[in-house]
């Protein structure tokens, strides 16, 4: 285990948890940690890990993150108020260092949503199951080292059809008590039949020292349930995030995944969707932002087990500075899976010569009658349109911009949280909108 | 307001415009007429400033100005307006958006305040009523998934915001129907100013029944070779553009 030899006080911060919450979490969370521990770290010896080494993680000897303390907390209101919807119909819970923060969160739960901390969903007989990650799905035992970590989790579930108008937001803040810190953010979504939900999940942090957040979240959808699940990795220049969703559609389960990577310093996402009942539907979508030396990761794997299922992935990069940006799709149809229809799109723009893109679009089919489209392409802005800015007047470094946004916009004006929509945007005029020269819409 | 000497442009090292000239006055229609080909587009391109073009010889002042060492969006804010012959597609930014960010800059470059969005949209209200095209158009991408004729509504629309004093009009008639036409060329004529010159270039006779020009060149292989008023487009229109080159190398000849 050499890559486990820096991580002794990850070890110690288990051994404290371990016999502390009831039994059988204290047996998947055992279980969870041997395998962690018999395969260690991830490295770019593992296919899926060639394009990101995650040396720069496993060097550093992480401990869990403190608990923070009233007058940090008072401090990190005006950042959670700057993130976190200002809709008053929307639920807000705020984790701070893996801790949820009654008085920075909003608690009202809508009408047919329960909301449980871990020790009570571990009462529960689907909690195993749903709880614990399948074994063949991951990549990585990563996943495995937030089961064996998570102290909290947020824990929803959706009533039968329930239909929810209002998403539910989950901020996950990490702040600087102490360097060196882990968090290991958990989320557990569980729609029932033709429940419908939204879910935002937003990875932010606070000081200027590095933090790890290694979370995982699951969504399992029954028959006919709807969910929209939102990443929103705003973190600060100095954070690692590694995440990974699970998803796993039932018949005509419908999952869209929306993700933004914007912040990290380095940003691993992960998302394996199992289209597991026939006529299931997923649309995965993602926009990577990167600039100065950031990493940015996507690893997509779609499994479509039945038949008549389709999926849909669009992701598109923008890579400035020296970043590096990796998109990693695969789908994979079973023999069974007839009727599959499937398509990949990655669109790339490389705005430096120092900037880099792995782009790898994978298909394993083996059923016969099935759609799958693929395509993948990186490049510079498009000339004519260039061209057609500068004639109407913007100078060619605004024209460039212009483009940039719009190329960027294109998947963000389809979030359908308005809130996110705005705060993106501003994002995007921030960094590619100069003396007014591109507004947001109003 | 325009004056055009003995212009050569060549792209990827083929001649195209061979010493073409032209003089436009203010507030004068101007009508480049000539078959597919000719180097109409070219010109255009030439004068909005295109890269990809390379001058080899001749000169182009415009307001006063030599042109040719502008670049495009300094021709632009000198008041050079090109509704391109086939409009560009940029999804992802509304028309709004898009004008909003055209007109700041013109009218940056032009030492003009920048507008807020409120007195832009007055503007654009104004500027549309004007030239009678509605501005639902600028509510969706620019010219994303477009009719051939709402492009050409929409550069009408552009024209009209950006107010330019020398439009330039790409086969602006090309491809559209009856009632796109009118509406376009009446768009044009609500332009129309004592101060403010165009440079229409058409394939096509029809839309001189809309647009009625001042003068009109016959453009053929790079060099303009016949001008004349108004009637000779009806003489193209019986006779053909065969007629022209024919009559052109005879003189040649
Ligand atoms: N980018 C280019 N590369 C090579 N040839 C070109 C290019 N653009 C135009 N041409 C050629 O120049 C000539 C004139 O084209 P154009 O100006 O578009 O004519 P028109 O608009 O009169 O139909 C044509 O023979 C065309 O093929
Ligand atoms: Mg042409």
């Amino acid at each position: 285990m050499p890559t486990l030899a820096k991580q002794s006080r990850l070890h110690d911060d288990f051994a404290r948890l371990a016999d502390t919450g009831p039994d059988t979490l204290n047996r998947l969370r055992a279980e969870a940690m041997r395998r962690f521990s018999d395969q260690g770290f991830p490295t770019t010896k593992d296919e899926p890990w060639r394009f990101t080494n995650l040396r720069r993680l496993t060097q550093v000897d992480w401990t869990r993150a403190d608990r923070p303390e009233q007058a940090t907390l008072d401090q990190l209101k005006a950042t959670v108020d700057h993130y976190a919807l200002q809709d008053e119909a929307a639920t807000t819970l705020v984790f701070v260092n893996g801790v949820l923060q009654e008085d920075l969160s909003r608690r009202a739960l809508p009408d047919g949503v329960a909301l449980l901390s871990l020790q009570e969903a571990a009462a529960q007989d689907w909690f195993e199951a749903a709880f614990t990650v399948a074994e063949d799905a991951v990549v990585s035992r990563l996943p495995d080292l937030n089961s064996a970590m998570a102290e909290a989790a947020t824990v929803l579930v959706v009533a039968p059809d329930t239909q929810l108008t209002n998403p539910l937001e989950i901020i996950h803040l990490s702040c600087g008590l102490s360097a060196e810190r882990a968090v290991f953010p958990r989320t557990l979504v569980l729609a029932r039949r033709h429940a419908q939900a939204t879910v935002l999940e937003t990875f932010i942090g606070a000081g200027s020292e590095a933090y790890w957040q290694n979370s995982v979240t699951q969504l399992h959808l029954e028959d006919g349930a709807h969910v929209t699940h939102y990443l929103a990795e705003l973190g600060t220049e100095q954070a690692f995030h590694t995440h990974a969703t699970f998803a796993d559609l039932a018949r005509d389960g419908r999952l869209v995944s929306e993700n933004m990577l914007l912040g990290a310093d380095l940003a691993r996402n992960d998302i394996h969707v199992n289209l597991n009942g026939p006529g299931a539907e997923a649309h995965i979508n993602g926009l990577f932002l990167g600039h100065a030396r950031q990493h940015l990761d996507n690893h997509i794997i779609v499994r479509h087990n039945q038949p008549h299922g389709s999926s849909f992935q669009n992701f598109r990069g923008i890579l400035d500075d020296q970043a590096h940006g990796v998109f990693a799709g695969r789908i994979y149809v079973a023999e069974d899976a007839q009727k599959t229809d499937s398509a990949q799109s990655n669109r790339n723009l490389l705005l430096s010569d120092d900037a880099r893109i792995d782009t790898q679009p994978k298909l394993e089919i083996y059923a016969d009658d099935v759609k799958c489209a693929h395509g993948a392409t990186t490049g510079q802005l498009n000339q004519d349109a260039l061209f057609y800015l500068q004639s109407r007047g913007m100078a060619p470094e605004a024209a460039r911009n212009f483009l940039i946004y719009a190329f960027a916009h294109e998947l963000i004006e389809k979030l359908a949280i308005r809130e996110l929509r705005d705060h993106l945007e501003a994002v995007l005029v921030e960094r590619f909108g100069q003396d007014g020269a591109i507004d947001v819409e109003a | 307001m325009l004056e055009i000497k003995d212009l050569h442009a060549t792209v990827n090292g083929k001649a195209i415009l061979k010493g073409l000239n032209l003089s436009i006055g203010p507030g004068e229609v101007h009508c480049i007429m000539g078959p597919n080909g000719s180097g109409k587009s070219t010109l255009s391109q030439v004068l909005a400033g295109r890269d990809a073009y390379e001058i080899t010889q001749g000169s182009v002042t415009f307001r006063g100005k030599d042109l040719l060492e502008q670049e495009p969006h300094e021709r632009a804010g000198e008041g050079l307006f090109l509704a391109f012959q086939y409009p560009v597609e940029i999804p992802g930014v509304s028309g709004n958006q898009f004008l909003r960010a055209a007109l700041n800059a013109v009218r940056q470059y032009r030492g003009q305040d920048e507008l807020d969005a409120a007195q832009m949209m007055k503007v654009f209200r104004e500027r549309a009523k004007q030239v009678k095209i509605e501005l639902a158009s600028l509510k969706r991408s620019v010219n994303e998934g477009f009719s051939g004729g709402e492009k050409k509504r929409n550069e009408m629309l552009q024209m009209a915001i950006l107010e330019p004093h020398l439009a330039v009009l790409d086969e602006v008639d090309s491809g559209l129907d009856i009632d796109a036409l009118k509406i376009v060329s009446d768009a044009v004529n609500a332009m129309r100013t004592t101060e403010r010159s165009f440079l229409l270039i058409t394939h096509y006779q029809r839309l001189l029944n809309h647009i009625v020009p001042d003068h009109i060149h016959v453009l053929v292989d790079g060099q303009i070779v016949k001008s004349g008023g108004k009637e000779l487009a009806l003489e193209l229109e019986e006779k053909g553009y065969a007629w022209v080159e024919e009559h052109t190398k005879s003189v040649a000849g």
